[in-house]
């Protein structure tokens, strides 16, 4: 039986079940994941919201050295933070190379204090990027900050300097899920964020509601409902129920003894190779020669009769 | 291959009530040494993958690769094997609908907008989905309900499904894994079609 068929009763109530099963299940576990993208661990606020505030834990900090290689230029390199929630990315000679100990130091630390950003919503920690050397003129490095699953994408990441004025700085595209890059040619504090009209719409995890029921019973209306509908609509579609295979392999009290195959059956072909009680060498062939040994037999039954008549 | 036997067959098989693609047979030690292999494959391909996502950038290629190596392994075999096939094209696609709207609902109610994923993630995010749909409710499902029964093909699947995805989920996500695994394994089993999983697998992925 290897084309499509149309569940049985039982069937149907099984996969009813599962369905219902598996939207419980996920309901229970925010955000409702099965699978997809892996989602990152829960992120590690420096101050949460209030929906994110049980069982919250302190970010960490990244530190990373960057030896000057034997060509007078540093090597690059990535630094990342411990919870991998922030992360800077540099090719070669990205830094300018240090006079004294021809070692670039860099720490990526989560700030606690930061300057107002006025009509930004940020949905990150703000993280301060620092190395000991600057950036080389006319080169860039790649800021990339991880966010929660829990809120909404950011659009931007926002960045200030000494001067303590918040900038854009445009996204590149995610260099992995739920991380946002931009690149940037001067150190600094980083989040990401969006304008804050823009935002607030994350919900919270809220118990089963409303939609959850309703879409339970379009669910159970589909499946219940579909194949009947389908068959209704397109007698032609293969398949039927389980009971019903067994006729298209007459049983062994057959004059000849072996199985008969019509012609027109042959397009069903796969269907009931499974049923073979009763026929022993079928039961030795493979699934897919059993078919063909079927269609043979019927065959020879009929090339014999053919002779007989004659 | 099953051990040949008539009339006793059932009697030896022990559930004689069962109809006969439910009845679990009588297995040799060479296709149940192929079906250990062939989930141990799957298992270090689904393992491979996700400690390679680890590696600060490799996630990209180590899903690229991984789902790739799953669409191998699963298109190994025949495509009326694996379920697949164009005959009822309209029931399949309605059922991956059905699919999809199952595995979507619980993640709609919390969700107003999913991450915004570049071109690259959406191509890797496919080739995952297509290649465990492939690989385990088609080469695995279908390596299983050749010796043991659907069924046992259906709880077979699902463990394995479950197993690969413990180093990339944490332990909270596994329990709707296995849930959304026996889901897509009991319709593999009641409707023998794949297309209606990988297009749910798929458009879940994509959504979500």
């Amino acid at each position: 039986m290897n084309g499509a068929r149309w569940p049985s009763r039982r069937a149907v109530i099984l996969l009813a079940a599962a369905a219902t099963a598996y939207v419980i299940v996920a309901g229970l576990v925010p955000p409702g994941f099965f699978d997809g993208l892996t989602p990152p661990g829960p992120y590690r606020w420096v101050n949460p919201p209030a929906r994110f505030t049980a069982g919250n834990q302190p970010p960490l900090s990244g530190f990373g050295t960057v030896t000057v290689g034997s060509d007078g230029r540093v090597p690059p390199g990535s630094v990342i933070t411990a919870d991998t929630q922030a992360a800077l990315s540099f090719g070669t000679g990205a830094f300018v190379p240090p006079r004294r100990d021809r070692t670039v130091r860099i720490a990526i630390t989560p700030e606690r204090r930061f300057p107002d950003p006025g009509p930004l919503s940020l949905v990150t920690n703000v993280y301060c990027f620092r190395a000991s050397s600057p950036i080389a003129p006319g080169h860039t490095v790649q800021v990339g900050l991880t966010y929660s699953a829990y809120v909404l994408p950011p659009a931007a990441i926002y960045g200030y300097g000494s001067d303590g004025r918040w900038r854009r700085f445009p996204a590149e595209g995610a260099s992995s899920p739920y991380t946002i890059t931009t690149s940037t040619d001067r150190l600094g504090c980083f989040a990401a964020g969006s304008p804050r009209t823009a935002t607030d719409a994350a919900t919270a995890p809220k118990g089963l509601h409303l939609p959850v029921l309703v879409g339970l019973l379009v669910v159970l209306l589909l499946l219940a409902g579909m194949p009947p509908l389908l068959r209704h609509r397109n007698p032609g579609f293969p398949g039927r129920p389980p009971g019903d295979v067994t006729s298209e392999i007459p049983g062994p009290t057959q004059a000849s003894g072996h199985p008969i195959a019509t012609e027109s059956s042959s397009e069903r072909e796969g269907e009931g190779v499974d049923d073979l009680e009763g026929y022993p060498a079928l039961e030795d062939a493979p699934r897919e020669r059993r078919w063909a040994l079927i269609t043979a037999g019927s065959r020879q039954v009929r090339s014999r009769e053919r002779g007989r008549q004659s | 291959m099953t051990r040949s036997c008539s009339t006793s067959c059932a009697e030896l098989n022990g559930s004689p009530n069962l109809p006969a693609r439910d009845r679990p047979r009588l297995v040799g030690w060479r296709p149940a040494l192929q079906i250990v292999g062939l989930a141990s494959l799957i298992l270090t391909l689904e393992w491979g993958r996700a400690l390679a996502e680890r590696r600060p950038g490799w996630a990209l290629t180590a899903l690229l690769g991984g789902g790739v190596a799953l669409c191998g392994l699963g298109l190994a075999s025949s495509p009326r094997r694996l379920g697949l096939g164009l005959d009822g094209m309209a029931g399949r696609i309605l059922g991956g609908l059905v699919l999809t709207v199952v595995l979507l609902l619980p993640a709609s109610v919390r969700w107003s907008s999913a991450p915004a994923l570049g071109p690259p993630w959406l191509l890797a995010a496919t080739t995952v989905s297509i290649g465990e749909e492939l690989a385990f409710r088609g080469r695995l499902f279908a390596a299983v309900d050749e010796v043991a029964g659907g069924l046992a093909a259906v709880g077979a699947t699902t463990a394995l499904w479950t197993a690969a995805h413990v180093l990339s989920h944490p332990p909270a996500f596994l329990l709707p894994v296995a849930a959304a695994g026996l889901f897509l394994g009991l319709w593999r089993w009641a409707t023998r079609d794949l297309v209606g999983p990988i297009l749910g697998h798929l458009l879940a992925d994509l959504a979500l």
